[in-house]
């Protein structure tokens, strides 16, 4: 990866990061001049307002709001800025001092964060980040309010990961709301924030989370040191991001996990990985990855332990039979026809029979179908997508049989497959197989029994060779944790999880005493 | 971020496509899958395809008949029988290139049948093959046919699937039903090792389109010995120690009317070296429930135990004659008992175990045992 | 570079097993089976004295020579000339191991899974499987081998299974009958599938805690041994030794007894975990064979060239492989070769490391 060094952008957003251009002068101390100076960057654009006022109720200064249209809270806009601006007592000594713009930003407006900037730079980059800006005349700075606001979305349940026992709370495009949704949950002060900003265009706000005393020093650093060499003009969402950082780009399977779900995150940052919150997505991403996160749901730790593990050992059946099922039907069935029991290979047989492609043909007709289908329903409005499903399922099945164009048992095979295919709580994984599984019916289609086992023992390596922020991808599988194994293809009760997960690197080893049911505890 | 390597990805692509010559691929729908065969020495018939021989090599010896179904659903006939006279069995499947228009799996078939005439002649050259080739399971059904196997395969039948199946059927669990053995090429494989001989299951036509298993073919080593009829079947499972049940009719002295009792059995044998002369104790053990007793005195322990006597000295009596036709007649160890000798004198006795003298010499002392653990729903 | 080949004393233990379980162990039954009849098991335990000797000398070797690496240990005390010469010797038997190993597993592939496709074909997709694994490293080949002994332990089940359905305890007895030079010839045969435990001089110097080595290289005997053992045992009992000497692969014949419903064959999807235990045999000493030469070049950038150098030379030596009739003469061969090199070497390097203690020393100082 190429390392861009830049500087590490401190946590408030003074930041100035590499942006087209802007001539870092002073402005000038009339009003007008300031005026005639900004309109370049200003006038071309008209989302911003502009509201001319007189401050004081004493000695009158003439000053300018600047911000852009609902991107400020208006209501913080008029009550606590303007109004007590306007009114604000100023006599006229006061108003003689260089000093004014402090006295203003102590005790003018009434809200969170005031600033002040002096620069055409950062008075620009100030409004466009969103801020309020106020220029008073015969003033050089300018008074800087934080007063963030307009329409978002409301927080609302996940879409992508319902569950029934956890909470019902998923994150919004707001990155600030996000990180309190976390904070909210996670009361310690070792939790530190950290923000940076990334696009020398879009100037996303970005913060990554963690427990300073359980999280590797090592990793929140390597983390900092990619985040900063990323240079690029725009960030959309935080899928970009996590294209960046991936070690290896090429691989079919996602090496960095995220969710939408404050309450998991929370788990996460407690097993000591980092939260990367991207402003505009409504999801975060954590570092260090490994395979087994794609495969947990919360659901499998708020459920009893016995349905968790039923469920998470489904899990990795299902994923098995999304990535294999089609190709094992071939392998069977054009191969080694004599693995099929007497009983089911006659009427397969003579079903198919009637079908005038090979099997190979038969199945990558069908998996095509399908795949054609899921997209079409993933796009559609919810109705319509349902629609389509049902009509691309029965429908086509029964019209595909009828017609000769598929045999029953190969419908019956790609429809098992789909459904495994969703089985898994991620959709980075659950891409991984839908696309892994085209791969291994060819070569089945080439090889059989033999190319699948070659197939899964390429898969096994690659897995094995995937490696980022220290973490090994296929731990604790390879290199064996045996104490990881507890939350692996099972899940062991949570009382017996004394220790964090061997698998990623931390600095604080421990979780809990171990905890009786009748309330004594091994100190 | 690694670069990509589009060079190597193009040559594995290339390599990949050149490799996917797909040489084994044969689907499924392309394939005739026997279910039954039959080996019979060859026999001229008009009907038979005679015309398939390459050269003198070729001189047809035996008939391999062979069942699969018909995979259209157009065709008038449910399953193809057909004959193919050949030189031995393993090249046969040469003639059936000739023969058939779809790629056989001959490891698929689930029922070998051995004509009597070919059994006499000796089996294993004949099964070699089928052991050789990796395709074909070792739990393929043996069976003996009274009679031509090619006959029983081409008889009609209207109560099963067809005559592969029924077959299949037949001879797969009777262990299950009655005191019959299944035998598969694995285990008529192991019984030609020292101090073990076959037994085969043996399969007859009879009444109008049936077929039933009439008893049991004793063979020495590969050859046919003997063929027993369903008393001596179920004398020598018991002897042998093949754990399977069935029903024993039992009648009282004092009473003219029969009850019957189901059981299970098992076998203890014990080997002692007198001298020259080796002493096998067989214990066989039979644990069963009364099935029937419809006579008017109650079922009382007393009762229970007169039956178990009747049972007891009915099948003693029965085993001793196999025995004694074993020891003077066949000579030959058909109940299995020399492997005990062998697992305490094995390198003394391995070259001598199979001759005639050992078994003949032998003292075998027979302890018949019978358990009746419960009497069924009445008292 | 050196982190890219660095591996623990658990992946060291599975290295070590997956290097010597291989295809040899589906054939040994029937070797011992003709050798020394019913006692057959016992041959797996005589011979397995020779890779425990084997073991413990290389472990000795490796504890006298902390720090430095095969070559430098070679060199140290053969001298440069006499050390590289016999690197290049044991690099080429390595090489030489893996072609036969490769040849022999891709003609069991035929024979059951894929009869019409040309040997090339079959030698060519699990080289690729090979070179793939060896060019990610030693740490890559380590955490393969933890993930696919639990494969091994699964064909151990399938193994089991048969006995089940058909078994006859008189097989094994009488046990007291031993002849010793029929249970020698026996331990002979034994040694082929005992060879890959050499590949531990190669990998001593890149375990992480080399005071655990030998704890684990005794594991992973007692993993071969248990392997070997339940396999010829369960052919005992199921065949016994008369039956169980005129097979090929008793070891796959075993599964074709089992009549499972719905499984209808299980030597099918035994071979299908198979593939992935006997490529570990492949790949495992081919890896020790990459990293040898590496180290004794010194071309540790050019490691993924080199592996594919070897690759292309495995694939073609494969090639020439006989057919099963002459895996007796292979299977000897294979054996005296591992005791002329694989087992010679590191005892004659311990023998000359006790002698000329001063000397290395001063030399390493030097």
């Amino acid at each position: 990866m190429r390392i861009i060094p830049r500087k590490p952008a401190p946590s408030n957003s003074q930041t100035q990061p590499k942006s087209g251009g802007l001539p870092e002068d002073p402005v000038p101390l009339s009003l007008k001049d300031k005026n005639e100076m900004l309109s370049p960057y200003l006038d071309k654009n008209e989302d911003i307002n502009k509201r001319d006022f007189t401050l004081g109720s004493d000695l009158k200064i003439s000053a300018r709001a600047v911000y852009l249209n609902q991107v400020v809270d208006n209501d913080a806009l008029y009550r606590h800025v303007l109004d007590p601006l306007m009114h604000f007592p100023l006599t006229v000594q006061e108003g003689l001092t260089p000093a004014l713009i402090n006295v203003l930003a102590n005790s003018g407006p009434s809200v969170g964060q005031v600033k002040t900037a002096a620069t055409i730079k950062e008075i620009v980059q100030h409004i466009f980040d969103g801020l309020l800006v106020v220029l008073l005349d015969g003033y050089q700075e300018a008074l800087v309010v934080d007063i963030h606001g307009g329409e978002f979305r409301a927080v609302d349940e996940p879409p992508g990961e319902r569950t029934t026992r956890g909470p019902r709370e998923g994150f919004i495009e707001n990155m600030d709301i996000n990180i309190s949704m976390i904070r909210r949950r996670l009361r310690d002060p070792n939790l530190v924030v950290k923000k940076t900003m990334i696009g020398r265009r879009t100037r996303t706000p970005v913060a990554y989370m963690y427990i300073e005393d359980i999280a590797s020093p090592e990793v929140v650093n390597n983390l900092r040191q990619r985040l900063d060499a990323i240079d690029v003009d725009g960030i959309v969402a935080s899928g970009y991001i996590e294209q960046y950082l991936e070690k290896s780009p090429w691989s079919f399977f996602p090496q960095i996990s995220s969710s939408e779900r404050p309450d998991r995150l929370v788990a996460k940052l407690m097993e000591g990985r980092v939260v990367v919150i991207v402003h505009g997505t409504p999801l975060a991403f954590t570092v260090p990855t490994l395979a087994l996160e794609f495969f947990q749901a919360s659901e499998d730790y708020y459920e009893r332990t016995i349905y968790g593990s039923i469920t998470r050992f489904m899990r990795f059946v299902a994923f098995f039979l999304a990535i294999s099922l089609p190709s094992i039907y071939i392998s069977l069935f054009s191969f080694h026809p004599e693995l099929v029991p007497f009983k089911l290979l006659l009427p397969v047989a003579q079903a198919r029979s009637q079908v005038p492609f090979p099997v190979l043909i038969e199945v990558l007709i069908q998996e095509f179908i399908i795949q054609l289908t899921v997209e079409s329903g993933l796009r559609l409005p919810g109705a319509v997508g349902q629609t389509v499903g049902v009509v691309a399922g029965i429908i086509l099945g029964q019209a595909a049989i009828a017609a000769k164009l598929a045999s029953p048992a190969v419908i019956i095979v790609i429809s098992v497959t789909t459904i495994a295919t969703f089985v898994m709580p991620s959709s980075g994984m659950l891409l991984a197989s839908r696309i892994l599984r085209l791969p291994l019916i060819l070569i089945c289609g080439a090889f059989g029994i033999y190319g699948f086992s070659l197939a899964w023992l390429l898969i096994v390596i690659h897995v094995c060779s995937l490696e980022d922020f220290q973490t090994p991808y296929y731990a604790p599988f390879a290199p064996i944790h045996l104490r990881d194994l507890k939350d692996s293809a099972i899940r062991a009760p949570l009382w017996l999880m004394n220790k964090r997960p061997q698998s990623l690197p931390v600095t604080n080893q421990t979780r809990q005493v171990k905890t009786h049911s009748d309330g004594r505890s091994d100190q | 971020m690694p670069k990509p390597k589009p060079v190597l990805s193009l040559l594995l692509i290339i390599i990949c496509l050149n490799t996917a010559g797909c040489w084994d691929s044969k689907d499924v729908d392309r394939l005739a899958f026997p279910i039954a065969a039959s080996y019979d020495v060859h026999r001229d018939d008009p009907g038979k395809i005679n015309q398939l021989n390459h050269g003198p090599l070729e001189e047809p010896t035996v008939d391999i008949t062979v069942v699969y179904p018909n995979l259209s659903a157009l065709a008038n006939a449910k399953v193809t029988v057909e004959t193919i006279p050949s030189s031995t069995v393993g090249y046969g499947r040469d003639k059936r290139g000739y023969t058939s228009p779809d790629f056989y799996v001959t490891g698929f078939n689930k029922v070998i049948l051995a004509g009597e005439d070919l059994a006499a002649q000796g089996l294993y050259k004949h099964l070699e093959s089928l052991y050789r080739f990796p395709e074909v399971s070792n739990n393929m059904f043996l069976a003996l046919v009274e009679g031509r196997g090619e006959d029983v395969l081409k008889m009609q039948t209207d109560n099963a699937d067809n005559i592969g199946t029924l077959l299949y059927s037949l001879v797969r669990e009777p262990y299950k039903r009655g005191f019959m053995p299944a035998v598969t090429l694995h285990e008529f494989d192991v019984w030609q090792a020292p101090g073990h001989n076959p037994v085969l299951p043996m399969i007859k036509q009879g009444g109008v389109n049936q077929v039933f298993l009439s008893g049991l073919a004793v063979f020495k080593k590969d050859k046919l010995l003997a063929k027993l009829d369903l008393r001596q079947t179920r004398s020598l499972v018991l002897l042998r120690g093949i754990s399977s049940q069935g029903y024993f009719p039992f009648a009282l002295e004092d009473e003219n009317k029969p009850g019957s009792v189901f059981c299970r059995n098992e076998r203890k044998v014990k080997v002692e070296r007198q001298g020259d002369v080796y002493v096998f104790k067989v214990e066989v053990l039979l644990t069963g429930i009364i099935t029937e007793h419809p006579a008017e005195k109650p079922l009382d322990v007393e009762r229970g135990k007169k039956i178990e006597d009747f049972i007891a000295a009915e099948v003693e009596s029965d085993c001793q004659q196999i025995i004694n036709t074993m020891q003077n007649e066949w000579k030959t160890d058909c109940i299995d008992i020399s492997k005990y000798a062998l697992a305490k004198w094995r390198r003394e006795l391995e070259p001598q175990i199979d001759n005639e003298q050992f078994i003949s010499k032998a003292q075998i002392q027979l302890e018949v045992k019978v358990d009746i653990t419960n009497t069924g729903e009445l008292r | 570079m050196s982190r890219m080949h660095q591996i623990n004393s658990r992946q060291l233990m599975f290295i070590l097993t997956g290097g010597q379980v291989g295809t040899a162990m589906l054939a040994l039954p029937a070797l011992l089976g003709k050798a020394a009849g019913q006692h057959a098991w016992v041959c797996i335990l005589l011979g397995a004295l020779v890779p425990l000797i084997n073991l413990l000398v290389i472990e000795n070797l490796g504890k006298r020579h902390l720090g430095s690496n095969m070559v430098q240990m070679f060199q140290a005390l053969m001298g440069k000339v006499a050390g590289t010469i016999c690197i290049l010797v044991f690099a080429f038997y390595l090489i030489g191991a893996t072609t036969v190993l490769l040849g022999v597993f891709a003609r069991l592939i035929q024979l059951f899974l894929l009869p019409k496709t040309p040997l090339w074909v079959v030698v060519l997709l699990a080289m690729m499987c090979v070179i793939y694994a060896v060019s990610k490293g030693g740490r890559v080949v380590g955490r393969l081998n933890e993930t696919l002994f639990f494969g091994l332990v699964l064909s151990m089940f399938f193994i089991v299974i048969p006995v089940y359905y058909s078994h006859d305890l008189t097989n094994l007895l009488p046990l007291g009958e031993l002849d010793v030079g029929e249970l020698l010839r026996g331990a002979f045969y034994t040694i082929t599938t005992f060879a890959g435990a050499e590949i531990l001089l190669v990998l001593y110097s890149q375990v992480d805690k080399p005071e655990e080595v030998k704890v684990a290289a005794m594991n992973a005997l007692g993993l071969s041994v248990a392997t070997y053992l339940i396999v010829a045992i369960c052919c005992l009992l199921v065949f016994g030794a008369e039956r169980m000497a005129r097979f090929t692969w008793p070891g796959v014949t075993i599964l074709k007894i089992a009549h499972v419903p719905v499984i209808e064959r299980f030597e099918f999807y035994f071979l299908a975990i198979w593939v992935g235990i006997v490529l570990r045999r492949v790949i495992n000493p081919s890896f020790a064979a990459a990293l040898t030469l590496v180290q004794l070049f010194n071309m540790e950038e050019r490691y993924n060239l080199l592996v594919l150098f070897l690759g292309v030379v495995v694939f073609v030596g494969a090639q020439f492989s006989p057919n099963t009739m002459g895996n007796q003469i292979i299977w000897n061969y294979f054996a005296i070769s591992y005791l002329s090199i694989g087992f010679t070497f590191p005892l004659v390097l311990l023998l000359i490391s006790l002698l000329r203690k001063g000397t290395v020393k001063a030399n390493a100082k030097a």
